[in-house]
């Protein structure tokens, strides 16, 4: 018996062994992120209703709950604040992508949000106490009127910017993985970096989603993550280049390793902003060949360089080879998002964005990007099917994210 | 991966830190200081979702479960008398959150209802063979009573000692000696049969 005893000791120390190497509890920047945020929210409700609890009795509280509900009842049904996109009133949920020249959108409040071109941003919810606006990529310029009842949160990707009263900033969220929001006036929480930034006028923040880093600086200091959308994203899309034609100088090369300087990675150019040069090192080397023998992240850089500066064929190309060299990565199942996300706003091929993002929520159901793949798997169902056949899916997010960012898109299409 | 914060000449908040002491940060708690819950978050979030994993298993909701361990922290912190024994006093919210969790899921088959939780992509090993055998050595796992997958992954996941693991179940030393004895029994026969985990008890260890 105990011989047997241990035996079994050892092998079960190695069952062990097994669980710490594979439940070792770490994930990724961004979700940690969001846990962080929901547990800071978590201990703010707390410490408000204790106090609750001990001066009134059970029933006044339950009583006080029940007012709330009515009352909350009433204001999502009567929605206080409007808007319009250059005049023209718009429903909630309506992409704003403005190609030509920048969009505006106003609050009844007085309040705006100017959406640059080449950008896409959606109202996601405007209540009675609350506008939440949801910047897909791009830029936007954001204006608080004075004494504006209402409070507004513009959300990109892992990461949540709320202004005071009375504030104007600028926010950028490019390649779904850099924040940069710049005050002019006011002041700005932002959510989901490790922690809760409050920022004051002539402040500036870059957050990477990706790596977890987080730079706080004066508005007047050279950025280190550049702080405008490079013009050449802008324009209209460039006539289709062939992947061995040079691409353009679009900007200044930063210093090659044959000049002893450090080399900059391609992460690190497209985190400034610099797709150019990532794309003219590529073709330098030759596309194929660095589709081929890449490392991943560089394989990663090129991908969103090509995206971002609408180099389409690069893009997919890049993020293919990711899936097939790369396969069970984490960046891998981006991937797939990513090439639904290309099928879907560039291409306008609603099956085969939807057949990636069915991909993406089958290999990462709880990825980074679930949320948005299955919103826009939902939309994408609608505009290719009808609303009918959308209407399941619609069902299943509101279950699955109340609060998400295709909620009222979902509420619409469940009906 | 350590998250970096940089702050640009003479501007910025002071750069936050894991590396607070427990007193200090249940004082900070309890009075309610509003970057106290952050600074918790840092220092035992990864404490708590490792726990987590490991005795739920990877088909688990996970940042729920540990959303909900922090959101009971909270509540409580103001219940507890030594702040040195901050650490220990969220281990033991964790555990009874598993416990609770353990006790949902027999339920649940019980009543043969859908787990409507999907696969969590918490497991962070990039070996695939290493990934199935913990799903399956969970599936093992699923078989025992609470008690006994509690004392399974204290003793052997989490390396507690004897009396430990008796002290964190709130029973005696005998009992827990005996109810180890039957579910290192009932593992060992089940995951001998499974071709993920055989490997696992391959005889090399064999002692005596």
């Amino acid at each position: 018996m105990n011989s047997q005893k241990e035996s079994m000791t050892s092998p079960l120390a190695r069952l062990g062994e097994l669980a710490r190497s594979v439940g070792t509890g770490n994930v990724s920047r961004a979700v940690d992120a969001v846990g962080e945020r929901r547990a800071a929210e978590a201990f703010a409700n707390r410490r408000r209703m204790p106090r609750l609890q001990r001066v009134f009795g059970p029933l006044t509280v339950f009583a006080a709950a029940a007012a709330a509900i009515a009352i909350f009842g009433l204001q999502i049904t009567h929605r206080s604040v409007s808007w319009t996109v250059d005049g023209a009133p718009v429903g909630e949920g309506t992409y704003i992508s403005p190609v030509q020249k920048e969009a505006a959108v106003r609050f009844s409040e007085g309040s705006e949000i100017t959406v640059q071109r080449g950008s896409r941003l959606r109202i996601a919810e405007a209540g009675a106490k609350t506008v939440k606006a949801v910047l897909e990529v791009g830029t936007s310029r954001v204006r608080i009127a004075g004494a504006s009842p209402v409070g507004f949160k513009i959300e990109a990707g892992p990461f949540s910017v709320s202004p005071s009263a009375v504030a104007s900033l600028m926010v950028e969220w490019l390649a779904d993985e850099l924040l940069h929001v710049v005050i002019y006036e006011g002041e700005t929480s932002v959510y989901g970096t490790p922690s809760p930034l409050k920022l004051h006028a002539g402040q500036q923040v870059s957050a990477n989603a990706r790596d977890g880093t987080v730079e706080v600086g004066p508005v007047a200091a050279p950025a280190i993550l550049n702080s405008t959308v490079p013009p050449e994203v802008q324009r209209e899309p460039a006539p289709p280049l062939s992947s061995d034609e040079p691409a353009p100088a679009l900007a200044p090369a930063l210093p090659s390793a044959s000049s002893g300087a450090r080399r900059t990675s391609w992460s690190d150019a497209v985190g400034a902003g610099d797709y150019a040069t990532v794309l003219r090192d590529a073709e330098r080397r030759g596309i194929s060949s660095v589709l081929a023998d890449a490392p991943l992240a560089d394989l990663v850089a090129l991908a969103d360089a090509a995206r971002l500066s609408g180099r389409i064929e690069v893009g997919k190309r890049a993020l293919s080879a990711e899936r097939t060299r790369f396969a069970r990565t984490n960046a891998a199942k981006d991937a797939a998002f990513f090439l639904g996300r290309i099928a879907d706003d560039q291409e306008h091929l609603l099956s085969s964005a939807l057949t990636w993002y069915e991909t993406y929520l089958s290999e990462a159901p709880h990825g980074h990007f679930a949320a948005e793949a299955f919103g826009r798997k939902m939309v994408a169902l609608s505009r290719h099917s009808g609303r009918a056949a959308a209407r399941e899916t619609a069902v299943e997010y509101l279950k699955r994210y109340p609060g998400g960012p295709h909620a009222a898109v979902a509420r619409d299409l469940s009906e | 991966m350590v998250p970096k914060l940089r702050l640009l000449p003479a501007v910025g908040e002071a750069t936050p830190t894991s590396d607070t002491p427990d007193a200090e940060l249940y004082h900070r708690l309890v009075r309610g200081e509003p970057r106290a819950a952050v600074l918790a978050w840092r220092a035992y979030s990864l404490m708590v979702r490792g726990l987590v994993v490991r005795a739920l298993g990877p088909n688990a909701d996970v940042e729920d479960r540990v959303q909900d361990v922090f959101a009971v922290f909270f509540r409580k912190i103001g219940a507890l008398k030594d702040p040195t024994a901050l650490r220990s006093f969220l281990f033991g919210i964790t555990l009874r959150e598993i416990s609770t969790e353990l006790r949902r899921r027999r339920v649940r088959k019980w009543m043969q209802l859908s787990n409507t939780g999907e696969p969590v992509d918490t497991v962070t090993s990039d070996d695939e063979n290493a990934r199935h055998a913990f799903e399956r050595l969970h599936k093992v796992l699923g078989s025992l009573d609470t008690r006994g997958h509690l004392a399974f992954v204290l003793r052997h996941f989490e390396g507690y000692e004897l009396v430990e693991v008796a002290e964190a179940l709130s029973c005696s030393l005998a009992t827990v000696k005996r109810v180890l004895s039957a579910v290192e029994t009932r593992v060992w026969s089940l995951a001998a049969q499974d071709p993920y985990l055989a490997p696992y008890l391959e005889p090399k260890a064999i002692e005596g």
